[in-house]
């Protein structure tokens, strides 16, 4: 799921170099395609992050363990 | 980063450089109406529980908070808990995502206290109706001001 996700965000964010470390920061995103990123994790079936957890998403990793 | 209820008084201290920083960059008719947040109301607001004030901090520092009113409404007193807006911010430097992150977080709380419906509103000059429509709100009033002064 991890390497799906990575894919996807580098898709989605057209950055290259994604790791678990990435911030949001560095993917230079704001709050609109952070949120159309997290419908577009959702539409593509890799799953749903619940709403408990959005506030803490900073890094790819978090969003890995908000998917788990 | 984190999203935390925090009572007003001392948020509200903190708050004071953030309070300009917010008015300067989004307030209408400086010239002629001065920012002066009213202490003593929204205290009696808070004794009331009727004041809800969700700060947002950067390593222990406050770089932004939401302040919403949480009552049933004068219109729908049998409908149960709503809560409106009353203002919100986030300096400049830590945008980036945590505007969708309070929101998420304030409608979150909200549901948790049982609320039926929670309002909000933007300004012109910095419209966020993309990101709420985004985050399942409806657009649903426009707000008019006419300054008598």
């Amino acid at each position: 799921m991890t390497d799906r996700l990575i894919q996807l965000i580098e898709q989605e964010t057209a950055t290259s170099g994604i790791t678990l470390s990435t911030t949001l920061d560095d993917l230079g995103i704001d709050s609109l395609e952070f949120i159309q990123l997290l419908q577009t994790i959702e539409t593509e079936g890799i799953g749903r992050v619940p709403d408990s957890k959005i506030a803490h998403i900073e890094t790819v990793g978090d969003l890995v363990k908000a998917l788990a | 980063m984190t999203f935390q209820e925090e009572p007003f008084d001392s948020f509200f201290d903190e708050a004071q450089p953030l309070f300009s920083r917010h008015w300067r960059e989004l307030a209408l008719n400086q010239k002629k109406i001065p920012m002066d947040l009213d202490r003593e109301k929204y205290q009696a607001l808070e004794k009331a529980e009727m004041l809800f004030v969700l700060t947002v901090r950067q390593d222990g520092e406050l770089v932004g908070y939401l302040v919403a009113f949480p009552m049933t409404h004068p219109h729908y007193k049998s409908a149960g808990l709503m809560c409106l807006t009353d203002m919100y911010y986030i300096v400049p430097e830590h945008r980036k995502g945590a505007g969708a992150k309070l929101f998420v977080e304030f409608e979150r709380r909200m549901r948790e206290r049982g609320a039926v419906q929670i309002m909000t509103g933007c300004k012109r000059h910095q419209d966020h109706t993309q990101l709420l429509e985004a985050l399942g709100w409806e657009n649903s009033d426009l707000t008019f001001v006419k300054v008598l002064i």
